[in-house]
């Protein structure tokens, strides 16, 4: 059995479709809340086939508002560029750092690691960058704070370097003459393509969901994202669950967005990366094999 | 004389020439360190609030000093205990659980023959972790809820079983509250532990299938001691985050129910629920403070151990 | 080169807690001394001289709409002499960014001729409008004016976040000065010095249920014959039976009460309250969760949720009350009243709602002490009040902020009573301007929304004036001496309260175990604190 690579793919596959299920169930509910008709939401709770279709939320969502159109632009937007910049800064600071033979390399490493552990608080980190940087109400503030680089990633990818790419390969580049960037750029990325492209997943996923920005330096419509968006909604609800007796409550959910909006918006906003992921996934396999340059 | 003085010059012009064949990898590590230093060493300066109490009036700078007072309500209360216990208990849980789901998923993964079968696991398994907490606390709640729930409706009721209050039942919460957690991330995890373990050579396996190996054996003696390092690391900055945790998966997951407490107060929701009328924001950064201090300590020690059994695998 | 590098990094941390922090510490005088000192040397020179002239071209431009207006109404503050300046005004209630700038350039029209300024307005959503607004107060941000909804006035005190008021309105604030009530200008004050300007709302709640009239008629149960719980569970039982569809209680986002009938002295913990602010002008502070009252009201909802009267899952409902009456899953819910309960209700649920009174309003320091605050960063608080005073008093203005723009937020429907309604095509949801009128300093100046009755605001004034006083009206809470307290206490009543008072949590066993924890937790230090200022207070009052 053990020996048996039929039995072991069926067994892998039966394991991975149980997972699988497990995944997908609660976004199947999900979805068919997101087109289930509201009153019927409110009265029968959620069901995975919905009682009484009803698209009014999504009609709503691309007919009678304009907020999404724009939050999928500044989306896109926000994910392509912070992505390209986060991914060229992690590989700039993690190739080094896994050199085991570059001088400082643990204070360095050090260096990166502890921003992991202490931060400041907000209030600072917000006061930089507004009163330094003058970013609040722009594109820069989805952008620029917090998520343009990170010491996980960097952690994750010199991780990798070093231990994937031997130090010959480098040892011999090096004597056949060849620089650092050179090195870094010939050899190192493209034996470094599976990591690369899973970092370029995960960072920008990181971007794509991100929110928290949103709700630190946006206080303009005109610059939430998809999921600033879906957040401001969420949160308004949290808000009132929160704050029970709070004075004028009575009125103040006048704004709530209906519970399948919520849902739709969800929906909305975890499609695309869906989409996007098979495209990474090619990159998934051994990019040029060490063999190869050792040959 | 001569001679000394040159033999002393050598070493100078070789650390030199050695400094000098570093500088592009120095150079490269500016634009990276120069944005931690903007975005995270300097607002590290805010530390100092944890030991002020702070007006804005007179500046950040100007409160006055009032020393450990502001940690005082994390340790002088009775909860103490419990939060402690129930932070470090989740995290040890999800520490050991969470990668162990992980690496057998990319193992599987990785093993899998169908090209096709594989992309569609992948991309399944990431799903979860796409949806904003809030909303897993509404799935949750549609699975959970006493009348229109999934579970008492369709399958407690299926099997004639008495329906359950799930939001008044502490005991139910340890696991739920753990699958919940491992639900949303293992996908996440998997995909960065798949990543590793492509790297690993091929030649390594097709060699020791020749010599005979199984392929228990091969995962064995090749994956995994291929993923020592990833592993390592991953738990290393685990360890760091130990006193922290993840305040949507306890707090409005379980839809902030007072009778579950027990199970699902926190640190972090335990100050979320202190603070969340006083804005006060010395004693929320006190908080901070400590569960980074001894996330700190725990890492310079696990890091210690690590780096004395395998140097190369320490973070630093 | 490593302790080269670690000095380095050193320094560089050390000169950073100066110029980091210094921002916060030092920017927001230096921003606030030009204006100050204009105002001292007022006609110093070219500056001002060019100031005027902006003054005046836009005084003449702007001159036709509201120039009458302002001289016949008494406006006597001139700022012409003083730079021109932005007045930047941070409300919650969210709004398309486009709609606030459509509004604050109407504003500023009024604005640039009578305070020499215009006006920046950005609105954000209750979810996130406490979060921005703590880091635009802490951070050093321009900000002038504000209202903190649900943030604690003495906190925003303490934390030295809004600005003292008391000359402002003297020099700035003069009509506000007279048009308030000396009772809410002292409800509006912490350590005697006033921090907030009380809007002119409802200065009062009463409690009680509000309920589907049509399910009621069916009951055969007059809204009138209905004296206590006892008559309302009545009532449940039989809308339970002959509406099993129905829950006959439901709550609203997973609270059952609003308030209760006691006054917690500005503190929703409920920690250490008066008993009784109905008829007595006993100032003892007492520990409410030990009451009879309490133990009485938890043991009646915990029978009416045994009886299926009460909603399942009734503390974790993430649900609005609004939307479950409306969707036809419920039948009434208790609520805090305002004169127009009744018509709010029936206009948010869809159906004519009833409302039946558990209580008689009553009137605390938290009712009078809501606001508008200048933030501690002003670049011109005078400006700044000068502003509210105009909300406060020009119908125009008032309008304006709270409802928007005719043709675009509104139109008007009956010109005589001045009834307005949505624009055709745009509903509550729709619209981009979210109305929050209680929020503004003035909503009696404001139109009368469709639904609502003509003499809206005469209810307003005569509820407040009827209203029973509570012996400890005025005062306010200093909660600095027992944070550890309160932080552990907010746990425990987090854990216990609303299970207890939803009817979740059998009270036989846990009201005994809550109050035990709470005085572990330091509950008798609370009350004695409260005690010991309200005894104080009292004394100087």
């Amino acid at each position: 059995m053990v020996s048996n690579g039929k039995g072991f793919q069926r067994a892998a596959h039966v394991v991975m479709i149980l997972l699988c299920v497990f995944c997908l169930f609660p976004f199947v509910l999900l979805i068919s809340s997101s087109i289930t008709d509201e009153m019927t939401l409110i009265r029968e709770g959620y069901s995975v086939i919905p009682k009484v279709v009803s698209f009014d939320a999504y009609k709503y969502l691309f007919v009678s508002s304009k907020a999404i159109a724009r939050g999928y632009k500044i989306t896109v937007f926000v994910t392509v560029i912070g992505t390209l910049v986060n991914l060229t800064f992690t590989t700039l600071l993690a190739y080094p750092l896994s050199r085991k033979d570059l001088p400082h390399r643990s204070f360095f490493s050090f260096f990166v690691f502890f921003t992991m552990l202490f931060n400041g608080g907000v209030v600072p980190s917000y006061m930089m960058w507004t009163q330094f940087f003058h970013i609040k109400n722009t594109y820069a503030a989805l952008i620029v704070p917090n998520l343009m680089m990170g010491a996980f990633y960097v952690i994750m990818m010199r991780t990798n370097f070093s231990s994937n790419i031997p130090d010959a390969v480098i040892e011999a580049a090096r004597i056949d003459g060849a620089g650092e960037w050179r090195i870094l750029s010939q050899i190192v990325l493209p034996m470094s393509l599976p990591i690369i492209a899973t970092l370029t997943l995960l960072v920008g996923l990181h971007y794509w969901n991100d929110w928290v920005n949103g709700l630190y330096y946006i206080s303009k419509y005109k610059y939430y994202s998809i999921q600033v968006l879906l957040n401001r909604m969420l949160q308004d609800v949290q808000y009132l669950m929160s704050s029970s007796g709070a004075a004028g409550m009575d009125s103040m959910d006048s704004a709530i967005p209906a519970t399948g909006i919520k849902m739709a918006v969800a929906v909305v906003g975890a499609l695309p990366e869906l989409a996007v992921y098979p495209f990474f996934q090619k990159y998934f396999v051994k990019g040029i094999t060490i063999g190869a340059v050792k040959g | 004389m001569k001679n000394e003085k040159q033999n002393n010059a050598r070493p100078a012009v070789c650390l030199r020439a050695k400094n000098r064949r570093y500088r592009p990898l120095y150079a490269m590590m500016v634009p990276g360190l120069l944005y931690l230093v903007i975005n995270n060493y300097i607002p590290m300066a805010g530390i100092v609030i944890a030991f002020k109490q702070v007006n804005y009036k007179a500046g950040i700078l100007k409160s006055p000093w009032v020393g450990f007072k502001n940690f005082e309500f994390l340790f002088k209360t009775k909860d103490a205990l419990t939060i402690t216990r129930n932070t470090i208990g989740y995290n040890l849980v999800f520490l050991i659980l969470g990668p162990l789901l992980a690496i057998t998923v990319a193992i599987l993964l990785n093993e899998l023959k169908s090209k096709m079968a594989k992309k569609v696991y992948q991309t399944v398994i990431l799903v979860p972790y796409l949806i904003s907490i809030v909303v897993v606390s509404y799935l949750v709640y549609a699975l959970l809820a006493t009348e229109a729930g999934f579970v008492n409706n369709s399958v407690l009721g299926a099997f004639g079983a008495e329906p359950v209050s799930w939001y008044s039942e502490a005991k139910y919460w340890p696991v739920i509250l753990v699958l919940v957690h491992i639900w949303k991330g293992f996908g996440y995890s998997s995909i960065i532990y798949y990543a590793a373990l492509v790297g690993i050579d091929r030649t390594c396996y097709e060699a020791a299938a020749i010599d005979g190996a199984t392929r228990w054996q091969q995962i064995l003696h090749i994956t995994l001691p291929g993923l020592k390092s990833t592993i390592i690391t991953l738990t290393l900055m685990s360890i760091g985050k130990m006193f922290y945790s993840d305040f949507g998966l306890f707090y409005q997951v379980p839809m902030d129910s007072g009778a579950l407490y027990d199970v699902t107060n926190t640190i972090d929701t335990y100050v979320y629920r202190g603070l969340m009328k006083l804005n006060n924001v010395g004693m929320s950064s006190a908080a901070g403070l400590y569960q980074s201090f001894v996330g700190f300590i725990l890492v310079l020690t696990a890091n210690l151990v690590v780096s004395k059994i395998s140097k190369d695998d320490a973070l630093f | 080169m490593r302790r080269f590098l670690a000095l380095a990094i050193g320094l560089c941390m050390v000169m950073t807690v100066f110029a980091g922090c210094g921002g916060s510490g030092e920017d927001p005088g230096e921003k606030q001394d030009p204006g100050k000192e204009q105002d001292a040397a007022g006609s110093a020179a070219e500056g001002s001289e060019t100031a005027e002239n902006a003054g005046q071209t836009v005084g003449e431009e702007g001159g036709e709409s509201a120039g009458e207006e302002g001289e016949s109404d008494g406006w006597d503050y001139d700022f012409s002499d003083r730079p021109h300046y932005t007045i930047k005004i941070m409300m919650f209630g969210d709004a398309n960014s486009e709609d606030c700038d459509a509004v604050a350039a109407k504003l500023s029209e009024i604005t640039e001729e009578k305070l020499n300024a215009d006006v920046e307005l950005t609105r954000v959503g209750f979810g996130s409008f406490e979060t921005q607004l703590n880091l635009a107060l802490s951070s050093g941000e321009e900000l002038d004016l504000f209202n903190p909804h649900a943030m604690g006035l003495t906190t925003l005190v303490n934390n030295g976040q809004v600005m003292e008021l008391d000359g402002l309105l003297d020099n700035y604030g003069k009509r506000l000065k007279e048009e308030i009530s000396e009772e809410d200008w002292k409800c509006a004050s912490v350590n005697g010095s006033i921090y907030t300007v009380p809007s002119n709302k409802e200065k009062a709640h009463g409690i009680g249920f509000v309920m589907r009239k049509d399910i009621l008629d069916e009951t055969g149960v007059k809204v009138e014959d209905i004296k206590d719980l006892d008559d309302l569970h009545d009532v449940l039982v039989i809308v339970k039976e002959k509406h099993p569809e129905l829950y006959p209680v439901v709550t609203n986002y997973g609270s059952l009460f609003y308030s209760l009938p006691v006054d917690p002295l500005g503190d929703s913990n409920y920690l250490g309250v008066l008993q009784d602010p109905y008829t007595s002008s006993d100032l003892t502070v007492e520990n409410f969760y030990e009451s009879d009252f309490y133990r009485e009201i938890c043991e009646r909802m915990f029978r009416w949720s045994k009886e299926g009267l009460i909603m399942p899952d009734a503390s974790t409902n993430s649900e609005g009350a609004k939307q479950l009456i409306q969707a036809g899953k419920g039948f009434g819910q208790f609520i805090n009243e305002n004169p127009v309960t009744e018509t709010e209700r029936s206009v948010a649920c869809g159906t004519e709602m009833v409302y039946w009174e558990y209580r008689q309003p009553v009137s605390m320091t938290s009712d009078a002490a809501y606001g508008m605050c200048i933030s501690e960063n002003s670049g011109d608080p005078e400006r700044t009040m000068a502003l509210i005073e105009l909300m406060y008093t020009d119908p125009e203005v008032a309008n304006l902020v709270i409802n928007g723009i005719e043709g675009m937020h509104y139109q008007v429907i009956d010109e005589e009573n001045g009834i307005i309604d949505y624009v055709d095509g745009q509903d509550m949801s729709s619209v981009g301007y979210s109305r929050y009128p209680y929020g503004w300093p003035n909503q009696q100046l404001s139109m009368i929304w469709n639904g609502y009755s003509a003499d809206m605001w005469e209810r307003y004034r005569e509820y407040n004036e009827s209203a029973v006083q509570s012996p400890a009206k005025g005062f306010i809470f200093d909660n600095t001496a027992v944070l550890n307290e309160i932080t552990a206490c907010s746990n425990i009543v987090g854990k216990y309260n609303n299970a207890l008072l939803c009817g979740s949590l059998d009270p036989a066993e846990a009201i005994d175990k809550f109050n035990a924890e709470l005085y572990d937790a330091g509950l008798q230090a609370i009350i004695d604190e409260k005690q010991a200022q309200l005894d104080a207070w009292a004394q100087n009052n």
